[in-house]
């Protein structure tokens, strides 16, 4: 088994290409299907197979919550360009990850915060995890596709 | 980092010299192969943690070393479904006078066959993302 070696203080680009070089990729089943306007069809979130041997591997990602205070200073109205970029690399990193927890954080660092603060609030949930085989296998009609009235979703 | 050597300069033989900040600058800090046809997918990549689907022809590119500013260069490579092709194809980064914006973590590219002027998916897409990271 590869052993991750000790990253904290190692510029995350650094890391990846550590991981590039020594991880297998992780073609991932699961998609994350959302709607964050009314006005637009629904987007899916497809996680890239180096990123998830990453996750898997553990000792690579920095938390998802650096991504957020970056994305606070970005907001800012004066921004000009990142003061605090040293978070992603002196933050210790995460541990490994399942599969489904990689997902998860995925959503965190990756889908509007619109929408994964309210998903479940509303007439119909404006996210769901699925596996890539539920979506429709044909491009047809994309940019009317939404989420099912009809969703059946688990406890 | 173990293995690491520090140097300035890059000396050939008979060749010249060349600073090292030419091949750090100049190096792709990112970058992605896409399938947008079916169920859009990856083939490889590097710094890249998802994409997102947002519809015909159109895909977000999220990477996960985040870029100093968003003042960097995403060079855009595409190919048109087999038929369509001879009818020519476009591809650009969408901006924030269009749909999307960009930002020091994400952008969206668009694709469209300028035969039907119309978003098309391509088999064969993705970028090159040169740039000042975080």
């Amino acid at each position: 088994m590869t052993v991750t070696p000790e990253f904290q203080g190692t510029h995350l680009f650094d890391r990846l290409c550590w991981a590039k070089e020594n991880l297998e990729p992780v073609q991932s089943d699961y998609r994350v299907v959302y709607e964050d306007s009314v006005d637009e069809c629904a987007k899916i979130l497809v996680p890239d197979p180096n990123w998830m041997a990453c996750a898997l591997q553990g000792g690579i990602l920095p938390p998802v919550e650096v991504y957020w205070e970056l994305a606070k200073d970005e907001a800012r109205p004066d921004f000009k360009k990142h003061t605090r970029g040293y978070l992603l690399h002196e933050t210790k990193p995460v541990d490994a990850m399942t599969e489904e927890q990689a997902i998860e954080y995925l959503i965190l660092k990756d889908c509007p915060q619109s929408v994964w603060q309210s998903w479940d609030e509303g007439n119909r949930p404006k996210m769901v995890i699925c596996r890539k085989e539920q979506l429709p296998q044909t491009r047809e009609w994309r940019n009317s596709w939404r989420i099912s009235d009809d969703l059946n979703l688990a406890a | 980092m173990a293995g690491t050597i520090a140097a300035d300069t890059l000396t050939h033989s008979t060749a010249g010299s060349l600073g090292t900040q030419y091949v750090v600058n100049g190096s792709a800090k990112a970058w992605l192969n896409i399938n947008q046809t079916s169920t859009q997918a990856i083939r490889d990549s590097f710094n890249v943690s998802s994409i997102a689907d947002n519809g015909t022809g159109l895909t977000t590119v999220t990477v996960s070393s985040a870029f100093a500013n968003n003042d960097y260069l995403a060079t855009i490579a595409l190919r048109m479904q087999s038929g369509t092709s001879n009818t020519g194809s476009s591809g650009g980064v969408n901006t924030s006078d269009g749909s999307a914006s960009i930002t020091t973590t994400a952008h969206q590219l668009s694709y469209i066959n300028t035969g039907s002027t119309g978003d098309a998916d391509t088999p064969y897409g993705g970028s090159s993302i040169h740039g000042d990271l975080a």
